[in-house]
């Protein structure tokens, strides 16, 4: 559902004070993706939903929440270790491909320049993603589970270019999905930035229709629809941030 | 410094290195008011405490979304509370009230709507909150508090959705009104 910039404003109270159905809070999203004048509204009135709880009366919980809270993180860490990229062969390829990737993206030819003389290991990579960004930001999402090996860095270039992400190692996956593209507010909501299916190369460039700018995280999914929220598979999740 | 004293900030950076030292400080630091809203909009200790573990684990893990312009790390913690408590209240469809009686008969229980006055703030924010009229007061509360949905406030007050979002307006437009006044 696409909503106006008339209808949204309708609806930015209702979003601030998460009064808004799953519907509504998904088109608003979308909405608030590609209109600054929508988010500072979102921001202002945050400032006074912010406020509502300090009129509560503060009461302690049990004493053994701290314990339980503290162990469930300590089992989270041994869970889900923190994620080291490791060097894969196959970045060395991709870090070549990163400079035709970047061509069409109206980057500096000083970056690309840069590029082709670097080699593909990992701290290289995550050079590659800073002098690319060339002052913007880039968030790198790893692959996890059935999807390890993949992986795809969101750039926001600063200036003179469309966010895009460079994705490796694409896993095949059914011919009636697709892989979804999101960013995460820093309120937890999830936008869908882009569909897009696997090529067989090595790299693949997603361009990212959105303005990035307000967005914390991103992840990609495997959707059976175009649209709507996200409902599959988590492929990959950016944990890398730089800037 | 002792742990204690950390800023804020420091804590942030202890999460996002797996530094359960800090996690335990942000909790001696929040729990209590993060607990208090939970059990507020809940109404009993064990989902209220359940909501708050499963909060601070959402902190813990997705540290890398806070942002610093957009407010405080209490706030970010009120706020992953309180959508996470909503979300609990809206799976319990069958023991949510469904009148207006209901509600508010719910909503005056207890020491929910007691004194503030532990700071300047809240005692500030609730004196805005009960100047305004009852039924803005009542369409904000029982959307933040209750977690209705606009929808589902039309429908249990009995009123057009339009009068909902603009019961709703002006009540946010008054209350910012009134916080700014008090910058």
């Amino acid at each position: 559902m696409k909503l106006t910039h008339d209808q949204v404003q309708d609806l930015l109270e209702g979003y601030a004070l998460w009064a808004l159905d799953g519907t509504d809070r998904s088109a608003v999203e979308d909405h608030l993706a590609g209109c600054e004048a929508c988010r500072r509204t979102v921001r202002e009135l945050g400032d006074v939903v912010a406020a509502i709880p300090e009129t509560i009366v503060e009461r302690a919980p049990s004493a053994r929440l701290r314990d339980r809270v503290l162990a469930a993180a300590r089992a989270d860490v041994a869970r889900r270790p923190r994620p080291v990229m490791s060097f894969r062969p196959a970045w060395a390829v991709s870090v070549a491909l990163f400079v035709v990737a970047l061509a069409s993206g109206g980057l500096a030819l000083r970056a690309q320049l840069d590029l082709a003389s670097v080699r593909a290991d990992r701290d290289a990579y995550l050079a590659i993603a800073q002098k690319v960004s060339e002052g913007g930001r880039w968030w790198y999402m790893a692959g996890s589970g059935s999807f390890d090996g993949s992986g795809g860095t969101l750039i926001d270039p600063k200036k003179d270019g469309q966010a895009f992400v460079l994705f490796h190692d694409l896993k095949p996956i059914a011919p009636d999905a697709r892989y979804a593209v999101w960013l995460i507010r820093a309120d937890g909501g999830w936008v869908r930035a882009a569909n897009f299916w696997p090529s067989a190369d090595a790299l693949q460039r997603v361009d990212v229709p959105l303005a990035v700018g307000d967005f914390v995280q991103c992840a990609v999914t495997i959707e059976t629809r175009d649209s709507g929220s996200p409902q599959g598979d988590l492929a990959m999740q950016s944990r890398v941030f730089g800037q | 410094m002792g742990d204690q004293e950390r800023p804020d900030d420091d804590l942030l950076h202890g999460l996002a290195s797996r530094d359960l030292t800090s996690l335990g400080v942000l909790y001696d630091r929040y729990s209590r008011p993060m607990f208090a809203l939970a059990y507020r909009i809940l109404g009993d200790g064990q989902s209220a405490e359940d909501v708050v573990q499963d909060a601070f684990l959402a902190a813990w893990r997705g540290v890398d979304t806070f942002r610093r312009d957009r407010g405080t790390v209490r706030n970010w913690l009120l706020s992953i509370t309180h959508h996470r408590a909503v979300d609990v209240l809206r799976r319990r469809t069958a023991f949510r009230p469904t009148t207006l009686e209901a509600v508010e008969s719910r909503a005056s229980d207890a020491d929910t709507f007691a004194e503030a006055d532990r700071n300047v703030v809240g005692k500030a924010v609730r004196q805005a909150l009960a100047a305004l009229p009852t039924a803005q007061r009542n369409t904000i509360e029982l959307a933040y508090f209750g977690g209705y949905t606009q929808s589902e406030l039309s429908e249990l007050l009995g009123i057009p959705l339009g009068t909902v979002k603009g019961r709703m307006r002006i009540g946010m437009l008054k209350l910012r009104r009134a916080l700014e006044s008090m910058r």
